[in-house]
């Protein structure tokens, strides 16, 4: 036998160095005789066993014995603690081994060696010097006396354990906490800065000093914030250059995003604060505050804990800092840009609504009641009084002008609020423009300009409201005549394929470049050097603009500065693409109508005095513009209604030389027009069919607004009979036929000159009500509607010449579409015109099927024959309605995006409310495709993730893709990428058949750079201007929401990478597998599974109480004191009764549940206890299922002092131990219990899977479809801990490794007969790679064994090729191949070019 | 490092030539297993091969006992008794299973 196998024996001499190799030759190289320990063979018993303990301990350990406490250590200790001080250290006295901090420990020392009591220090600063400077670290130790063999104190033994990278990182971790700690609330930059630095001046050990430079356009930068040093000290100046030349920081670099790293020195750096510390910083690390899609914000310098090496984790921490600030800054001035644009969007909105209505209201009234007097006083002034007459002259113009404007102001009124009363007829264009164009030829060749007008026939008619197009056309002309001075004006048409296009040039003053795009814009006038008049309002262009969009026509300006302006305007021809109910296809009136006359008068002004001759009235708008400004005044209409057609058109040719005539063939249509417009005198024939003479009468004069109205009857039947019939029905004259044309004519006057001074009165009552901006209406006692004005016919749709309105009115909502309105409305109508005055809002239907919201107000009068009758207005307030309603939806909407957390979650949220908003068939949002697919913030570094498989990370942020909420899973229309060029704030609308919208869009600003946001609309709802506005304000919200949503990931983040930082990296101990998985909010999950000193292992899994980061680090607190006091090798109910102390000393700890158990992996011995945690989970081999469910105590803290129960019990060979918390098996609305159960069903169906794979097939077989809810922490272990040896491929080596495989197996519990089987199988697997696996090479062999289930698993692998049983050349090992599969249930060979592997299995037991 | 081994020979109780073998046989040691085995067989007598205290043995070993298969007799221990039966020898010659509480007839002193 070989001495080798005799090592049982004692260590004596040398031997006792060879415990460990590499530490023993040093320890041997040492001069003992040389210390007073003297040489090794001669040391007493105590030392030897005191050294033997140390070198064959795992745990960091070192040692001090004898006179001058000479120093021992182990090789943990080494590697943790001692540095570049080893070897030297070795055999010196140990206060000249650890000087730097003898004055810390030197008394701990020499307390034990007086007291013989053992010292406990927890997480110590102690200053190091073993890499080469003083290095800040936290040591957790025990000394324990050493005595020598009689009995006397002579040194003492530390157990060490480093805290130093968990103190460190809980110190950081904490600050980062306090920096996210307060996100939710979006505050000003300054008071994120105030409150960063409070947070960051906090931590002086790891930032001794900070400081927050912020950039400038311009490129300088100016110090927002500062921590740790007083600004404007030399290190810290308040403006950095552009250029950097001279300045303390290079500011340049850090805007172009480099990361700097400064040594302080030099004069700026002397006299910097300390910090925490002794000494000040010497280095700084600067870097830039990112920020999304564009150059940093600023920097952050910080000053560096010159005590720390600057590794991954600070440079991390640094970072993470700086990107916490960089996301504070985005989300302020974010905040504050969302904040400005909503408030100028609703400042802008009432403005406009205030000043529409109040310009209608002011102008028009006080206009109606100057120009009326102003008409007669041109008509009765003596012809011999000039000056009176021009004075006359200027003030008709003026009123004409400001007439002109404010029915601009209201043609855009009535735009913007969808309440255009087009009529689109088939006109021919060429005619009707060149007609329009000759009205300011006077005017124009007067200014001395050419005037070319190029208007050639068009093979087909255009759809134009003639009304519109005038507009058009003379706000055109009379902008070119504005701006031209010399050469000429000219008007030209032509087609171009579907299109008819109108071109209006002139060869003026031209516009600049940099204008043109403002040219169609509301209210902005363009600077011009020259025009001929400074008066303008600036919505010419804009109105003509709104029009011709209203054709469904584009309209596009070519200008070159000094040369001239080109106006083309492009209409389609046809009408599709035209509202089908405002389609007419007769042809109106054929002449220009008084629209013409402000311009051409106004254009006429801007001529000088001698240009503009004596003319009062411009002599050619006297052709096109009928009779206005007739010298002898407003001529009097006369309705004529006769069924023949002869004697209508006698009478036409009789009265049009002095009367506005027209004719009607019948009662009805007399009646009809009566009602719509009242005329002067009604000429009827008594006999007609349908409605006669006499009953149009009768019906006239039942009817307030056409009572006064005086009739004339025509009959051929003489007499006095019925003349008298005829005047008591009401008629006020009669005239027999055949009448002498002078006679009627004398007839007529009279009785117009009788009306008039008799109806004097109500005419001025009808032009006052209908100047009035209110809709204005009369109602019978029946609610039946019998009088509106045109303000009413503007608000409604519904014209004076549909009257009477029986109730219910044809305005009131549908009966059935909208049943709940429609009762509204009833009920209120009722309670209104019941009571003597009221007032009421409700919901209405325009004509065109929009809905508005107006008042109603109403008074009870009696007319002058005494019926009771009522008087009202009704206003439009849908507008306030909508502003109230607006401010209703940003709640709702800020309500649901406030409880929405993360990005994908905010989404989501905005789209449901704003589908529910518009009653959408579907809304999109798409964040940008390849904007963000990763954070922003730098990879932190803090500590390899190896824990666990990161299911749920931050990835979720960038990348969303199209969140959607819709009826079916409809795509985004492909009308939603056209966003991509659309700016923010501005929205796109798709309009479809009949340019109704279907789809409306917009893009928000957001980190993960921009969101499209798409509505497909019902077509029929419409989308005004109210909704435009709505959306924008929604999307701010939504931006914000963004910003906080981003930094709540972002804050989650750190808080994983922190969580996986403090639980890994870790050395298991063999057979263990760890889970780690955060939920969305990370818990305070944790496990631990520690060798202890004496070859047992301490094992614990734990659950704090609490979310977020403050969980973690209570968590990180928990497990080290856990893991310190296993190591102090107590017992389970030991640690956590000492834990409940700690609980007491850390309120947040306090409920946290835990279970401790302590494992012997020999022999599976495992003894546990449980403060309220869910039971282990034990499976064995054969697949019954034990719950470790003894021993259980009350959660941490609850009851300090109370003892606890400690339960023992068996792994049995091959089974598996299952630690958990409970976010593992919690289910909503589910017994805990069903969880359990279903974990012990997973862990028996896997039970043969190695534990890392089981441990996957868990987490994923345990997780709901949503994810887990919870943290998960679990910890798997399989008894015995698998046997993996490696071993060279020598004959000589067999033995002792079949000596290790036989214990294992019997540890296993494997069979006798089974072993031999194994150890035999096994031994021709290495017989093999010995003898052919590598004959060449100095082959290595590599054996495993593991358990699996209720089979045992050998693998022997090598690094060579082996024979197979077909090309088998040696017959004894191609028996041993036999042999393998005899006595083995499974053999696998796997032959490939780096080696074999064999795969053995068989039962464990037969 | 050799795998231990010990081979003794001498003569059984009834008369015959014996060989003894303790502990354990791999290829660290079958050629010496396999010279002594040689050595031992001796013609017009059937040699009793004493594998009764082998902890262990493999196909090599095997090998070695094919090869004189028909000179010899072989006593083995419970333990080995599956390896053996896999192996087809007992065609060959006579294999007897010694269970481990049984008193060896000649156990060498």
């Amino acid at each position: 036998m070989s001495s080798a196998v005799q090592r049982p024996a004692p260590p004596g001499g040398d031997d006792l160095f060879s415990l460990d190799a590499e530490l023993g030759r040093d320890l041997a190289a040492i001069d003992w005789a040389a210390t007073p320990l003297g040489p090794p063979r001669r040391w007493p018993q105590s030392l030897r066993a005191a050294v033997s303990i140390l070198l064959s301990s795992r745990f960091p350990m070192w040692m001090a014995y004898g006179p001058q406490l000479t120093f021992f250590c182990n090789a943990a200790y080494r590697r943790d603690t001692l540095g570049r001080k080893y070897p030297w250290a070795l055999g010196r006295p140990a206060s000249e081994v650890w000087a730097e901090i003898w004055a810390d420990i030197g008394p701990r020392i020499d307390t034990v060696l007086s007291t013989g009591k053992a010292t406990w220090d927890e997480a110590l600063l102690l200053f190091l010097e073993r890499s080469g400077y003083r290095e800040e670290t936290y040591h957790t130790f025990s000394y324990s006396p050493l005595r020598d063999d009689d009995g006397a104190l002579t040194g003492m033994l530390c157990v060490v354990s480093e805290d130093t990278e968990r103190v460190v990182g809980e110190r950081r971790m904490a600050t980062l906490r306090d920096l996210g700690s307060d996100l939710s609330v979006v505050r000003t930059e300054q008071e994120m800065l105030a409150f960063a630095s409070e947070q960051l001046g906090r931590n002086l050990r790891d930032l001794p000093f900070t400081l927050t430079y912020l950039f400038e356009p311009d490129g300088h930068a100016w110090l927002a914030a500062s921590t740790g040093i007083r600004a404007g000290r030399p290190a810290a100046p308040s403006i950095l250059t552009a250029d950097g030349s001279g300045d303390v920081w290079p500011a340049a670099r850090l805007a172009r995003q480099e990361p700097v790293l400064m040594d302080l020195d030099g004069p700026p750096f002397r006299e910097l604060p300390i910090g925490d510390w002794p000494e000040p910083p010497n280095q700084a690390l600067l870097v830039p505050l990112p920020r999304q899609g564009a150059g940093p914000y600023g920097f952050l310098v910080a000053a560096l804990n010159r005590y720390r090496p600057l590794n991954d984790g600070y440079r991390g921490f640094v970072e993470l800092t700086a990107g916490h600030v960089a996301t504070g800054i985005g989300s302020a001035r974010s905040y504050r840009v969302q904040q400005r644009r909503a408030e100028e969007l609703a400042e802008l909105d009432r403005a406009k609504t205030a000043f529409f209505s109040n310009i209608s209201h002011e102008f028009r009234t006080p206009l109606t009641l100057i120009m009326g007097p102003v008409q007669e006083l041109r008509d009765r002034l003596p012809p011999g009084d000039q000056r009176a007459r021009d004075e006359v002259e200027v003030i008709h113009r003026s009123g004409l002008r400001l007439g002109k404007l404010v029915n601009t102001l209201l043609d855009f009124s009535r735009i913007e609020a969808g309440r255009v009363q087009a009529r689109y007829e088939p006109v021919d264009l060429p005619v009707f423009t060149a007609e329009l164009a000759s009205v300011f030829r006077a005017a124009i060749e007067r200014a001395g300009l050419a005037f070319e007008v190029d208007c050639p026939p068009l093979d087909r008619p255009v759809y134009v409201d003639r009304g519109m197009w005038e507009k058009v056309v003379l706000n055109l002309l009379s902008n070119a005549l504005k701006f031209t001075f010399d050469g000429g004006i000219r008007v030209s048409l032509d087609a171009d394929g579907d299109h008819a296009v109108v071109r209006v040039s002139d060869s003026g003053v031209g516009v600049p470049v940099d204008e043109m795009p403002r040219l169609f814009e509301r209210f902005h006038r363009v600077p011009s050097a020259r025009a001929r008049s400074n008066e303008g309002s600036g919505i010419g262009l804009a109105l003509v603009q709104e029009l011709v969009h209203l054709h469904g026509g584009t309209i596009a300006a070519q200008s070159e500065p000094d040369s001239g302006t080109t106006f083309t305007i492009r209409l389609p021809y046809g009408h599709a693409h035209l509202p089908a109910d405002q389609i007419a296809e007769t042809t109106g009136s054929h002449a220009a109508t008084e629209t013409a006359e402000p311009f051409v008068q106004e254009a006429l002004r801007w001529l000088p005095e001698d240009a503009g001759g004596s003319g009062l009235t411009a002599p050619d708008t006297s052709a096109v513009v009928p009779a206005t400004a007739a010298v002898d005044g407003p001529r009097a209409r006369v309705l004529v209604a006769d069924d023949n057609t002869d004697m209508r058109d006698y009478l036409r040719r009789l009265l049009t030389g002095q009367y506005e005539v027209i004719t009607v063939a019948d009662g009805a249509a007399a009646l009809a027009a009566a009602r719509n417009h009242p005329p002067d005198l009604i000429v009827s024939d008594v006999m007609m069919p349908g409605l006669g003479g006499l009953e149009l009468v009768t019906a006239l004069r039942a009817e307030p607004r056409t009572a006064g109205v005086p009739v004339m009857l025509l009959s051929a039947r003489a007499g006095q009979e019925a003349a008298v019939e005829g005047l008591s029905a009401g008629a006020d004259d009669y005239l027999v036929k055949p009448f002498a044309a002078q006679e009627f004519l004398a007839r007529v006057r009279g009785n117009v000159d009788l009306a008039r001074l008799r109806n004097h009165h109500s005419q001025w009552r009808t032009a006052l009500i209908d100047s009035l901006q209110e809709g204005f209406f009369v109602a019978d006692a029946d609610g039946t509607i019998v009088e509106v004005n045109s303000a009413f016919t503007d608000i409604l749709g519904y014209p004076a010449d549909g009257l009477p309105y029986p109730a219910p009115h044809p305005w009131w909502p549908d009966p059935h579409a909208d049943s709940s309105a429609h009762e509204q409305v009833t009920e209120a109508y009722r309670q209104v015109i019941s009571a003597p005055h009221g007032s009421t809002v409700v919901p209405l239907r325009h004509r065109d099927g929009h809905r508005l919201w107006a008042t109603l107000a109403t008074n009870s009068v009696r007319d002058d024959r005494g019926t009771r009758m009522m008087v009202g207005t009704i206003r439009d307030v849908t507008t306030e309605r909508y502003a109230a309603a607006r401010d209703t939806a940003l709640n709702a909407m800020n309500e649901c995006l406030a409880s929405a957390r993360t990005v994908p979650e905010v989404l989501q949220a905005a789209v449901t409310r704003l589908r529910r908003q518009w009653l959408a068939p579907a809304v999109f949002a798409r964040a940008g495709a390849a904007t963000v697919s990763a954070p922003t913030v730098g990879a932190p570094t803090v500590g390899a993730p190896t824990v666990g498989a990161p299911t749920v990370g931050a990835a979720t942020v960038g990348a969303v893709g199209v969140v959607r909420d819709a009826d079916a899973d409809a795509d985004p229309p492909a009308a939603m990428d056209g966003l991509r060029d659309v700016p923010q704030s501005r929205i796109l609308i798709e309009s479809g058949g009949g340019g109704r919208p279907i789809g409306a869009g917009t893009t928000v600003d957001s980190p993960v750079g921009p969101v499209a946001i798409w509505l497909t609309l019902d077509p029929a709802r419409g989308f005004g201007t109210e909704d435009q506005t709505l959306l924008l304000l929604l999307c701010g919200s939504l931006a914000q929401a963004l910003h906080r949503a981003h930094a709540f990931d972002q804050q989650r983040e750190v808080a994983v990478t922190l969580q996986r930082a403090i639980l890994g990296p870790v050395a298991l101990p063999d057979g263990f597998a760890v889970r780690y998985q955060p939920a969305l909010e990370v818990g305070g999950d944790w496990y631990d599974a520690v060798d202890l000193p004496d070859g047992r292992i301490g094992i614990m899994v734990g659950d704090c109480v609490g979310r977020g980061l403050s969980a973690a680090t209570v968590m990180g607190q928990l497990r080290s004191a856990g893991r310190a006091l296993l190591l102090r090798a107590t017992g389970p109910s030991e640690v956590l009764t000492a834990l409940d102390q700690f609980a007491v000393l850390l309120p947040e700890a306090i409920c946290t549940t835990a279970l401790c158990a302590i494992l012997d992996p020999g022999n599976g011995q495992l003894v546990y206890s449980s403060a309220g945690h869910p039971p282990a989970i034990l499976t064995l081999s054969d697949g019954r299922t034990e719950l470790l469910a003894a021993g259980l105590g009350l959660p941490l803290g609850v009851l300090p002092g109370r003892p606890r129960q400690e339960t023992n019990t068996v792994v049995p060979p091959g089974a598996v131990l299952l630690l958990y918390t409970d976010g593992l098996i919690e289910r909503r609305r589910r017994p805990l219990e069903a969880g359990i159960a279903r974990a012990a069903e997973t862990v028996r169906d896997y039970r043969a899977l190695p534990v890392e794979q089981l441990a996957d097939r868990l987490l994923s077989q345990m997780t709901s479809s949503d994810g887990y809810s919870d943290d998960v922490a679990l910890l798997l272990y399989r008894h015995p801990a698998p046997l993996d040896i490696a071993f060279d491929a020598d004959a000589g080596v067999l033995a002792p490794a079949r000596t290790v495989l036989r214990a294992w197996l019997r540890r296993a519990g494997v069979d006798s007969r089974v072993t031999q089987n194994v150890l035999v199988a096994a031994g021709e697997a290495c017989a093999n790679a010995i003898e052919h696996g590598n004959r060449d090479a100095h082959g290595r062999i590599h054996l495993v064994a593991a358990t699996a289930g209720e089979d045992i698993q050998v693998t022997v692998a090598d690094t060579g090729r082996w024979l197979d049983e077909q090309t088998s050349e040696n017959r004894y090992r191609g028996n041993g191949i036999r042999l393998m599969r005899a006595l083995m249930n499974h053999v696998d060979l796997r032959t490939g070019p780096t080696g074999t592997t064999v795969t053995m299995s068989t039962r464990i037991t037969p | 490092m050799t795998t231990p081994l010990h081979i003794t020979t001498s003569q059984a109780p009834d008369g015959r030539p014996r060989l003894t073998a303790v502990g354990e046989i791999d290829i660290s040691n079958t050629k010496e297993f396999t010279a002594k085995l040689c050595d031992a067989v001796a013609p017009g007598h059937r040699l009793l091969v004493d594998l009764t205290l082998v902890t262990y043995l493999d196909s090599a070993a095997l090998a070695a006992l094919f090869a004189y298969a028909k000179q010899i007799d072989i006593h083995i221990s419970p333990l080995n008794e599956t390896l053996f039966s896999f192996s087809g020898l007992s065609q060959l010659t006579t294999i007897r299973v010694i269970p481990a509480d049984q008193d060896q007839p000649s156990s060498a002193g």
